[in-house]
């Protein structure tokens, strides 16, 4: 299982992720399934028409929309991407597999 | 596959009005958070003959809904912030020894509120999970409520101009703290009012120590009538002039009250919650400062059983020309909003 290493940046001192059961304190970095991690919100792209709960702005020539992302780093701001996909226990230590690969380090 | 406990609801401010952002704060859920919508089913004027005594459904239609939320939850000493500058307005945060205060009030300087993205995790029974997001999200009415022996309540209502079911669902993550609970409290009353900075609170008031209860009710009075001549897109409500109303329980032990109210007064009231969390060289703390309390109701009821005498109080608070009409001061490990 693909895993990746992702940053909690706050604003809050640490954030409880019920999914895995651990904390994970401001500028900590935690490791993560590549589902559990998501994507980042992509970029705008011309569409024909707006789609349902995607931001969508109206140009001159249609309309374009952007992909909203998914899972953890569709949160911009409170969690980013440091380390590219990895394969499971490639770059990071884990904890346990029932904690969806889950573990925490400090930043 | 969910369980019947996973039903999350969580929010995010939105850059640009009713642009659905993903959500980032999630916060406890109670049974009296819901969501609902109001699709204003409307019927064509007039009557159309046919052996019928009921209305042609070919004759009713939908326009745009309307959506209203309401969220209640318990206040704690981590990641209030946020959901109080949804619901007060305003606010403002300062660095303090070991974290900062953050300070909310009404009185915003432009002519709306900010907006939020709302998100609800409905789990079914069968354990499927239906999440509906609301964008362009206003609050409308705001209750922080101190009950007699129990946690203090922030209660805000939103009214919500589009509703979605297309949207995923965000991922989880709370930041929970230490609750605000009535055996915490102290209260201010009559006096002269220090007004508190971005970094120390309201003082000098006359400890009074008869309260009970307390509630600061707020009608935002946003418009959420914006409906032109637009595609059925409603328009950014506009932030009116609020109605703040404040009301409490006190026992009979002085006078302080009903005097008050024969005399017309004026009084100044804070109610300060100070946890056993340290924040620097003290603890973490809410407070709740209001300048103005123009008396309005409250005179002694004795009980004819023997039973302690207590009576409902109540105030409309004005302003007292230099400051707002009221605080929330928040001090925590929190440095953001």
């Amino acid at each position: 299982m693909a895993t990746v290493i992702v940053r909690y940046l706050g604003p809050s001192t640490e954030v409880f992720l019920p999914d895995l059961g651990v904390q994970v304190e401001r500028g900590a970095t935690v490791e993560v399934s590549e589902a559990f991690a998501g994507r980042e919100p992509g970029a705008w792209t011309a569409a024909q028409a707006p789609t349902d709960g995607w931001p969508a702005q109206r140009t001159d020539s249609g309309w374009l929309v952007q992909d909203p992302g998914s899972g953890l780093l569709a949160q911009v701001g409170v969690w980013e991407r440091v380390a590219p996909v990895t394969a499971k226990g490639a770059a990071k230590p884990s904890t346990t597999d029932a904690a969806a690969a889950a573990s925490t380090t400090e930043g | 596959m969910a369980t019947m406990l996973d039903q999350v609801w969580g929010m995010v401010q939105e850059s640009t009005f009713n642009t659905p952002a993903t959500v980032t704060r999630f916060y406890a859920r109670t049974d009296d958070t819901k969501h609902e919508w109001d699709n204003r089913r409307r019927m064509g004027t007039g009557l159309v003959a046919g052996g019928r005594r009921t209305s042609l459904g070919s004759r009713t239609y939908v326009p745009t809904g309307i959506g209203t939320i309401t969220v209640k939850l318990p206040v704690e000493d981590k990641s209030f912030g946020y959901l109080a500058t949804a619901a007060f307005g305003v606010g403002s945060v300062a660095v303090i020894t070991g974290g900062a205060q953050q300070t909310f009030t009404e009185a915003v300087t432009g002519t709306v509120l900010p907006s939020y993205t709302i998100q609800f995790q409905d789990v079914m029974n069968n354990g499927t999970v239906v999440t509906t997001t609301y964008s362009g999200c206003t609050a409308s009415k705001v209750a922080l409520e101190q009950g007699n022996e129990t946690e203090l309540t922030l209660t805000v209502t939103f009214d919500a101009v589009s509703r979605s079911t297309s949207i995923g669902a965000a991922t989880k993550a709370y930041t929970l703290g230490t609750i605000f609970d009535s055996y915490q409290a102290t209260v201010g009353l009559g006096g002269t009012l220090t007004a508190p900075t971005t970094t120390t609170l309201a003082s000098g008031l006359t400890a009074f120590a008869d309260m009970r209860s307390w509630k600061l009710d707020i009608d935002q009075k946003i418009s959420i009538n914006r409906w032109n001549l637009n595609g059925g897109v409603r328009l950014q409500p506009v932030a009116g002039m609020p109605d703040v109303k404040w009301s409490g329980e006190i026992e009979w032990n002085a006078t302080t009250w009903p005097v008050a109210l024969v005399a017309g007064s004026i009084l100044p009231w804070y109610v300060t919650y100070t946890t056993t969390n340290s924040l620097g060289a003290g603890f973490t703390t809410l407070q709740v400062a209001v300048p103005q309390l123009a008396v309005t109701k409250g005179t002694q009821e004795p009980k004819m059983d023997g039973s302690v005498s207590t009576f409902p109080i109540e105030a409309t608070v004005t302003n007292d020309g230099s400051h707002p009409d009221f605080w929330v001061l928040y001090q925590s490990t929190d440095v953001a909003a």
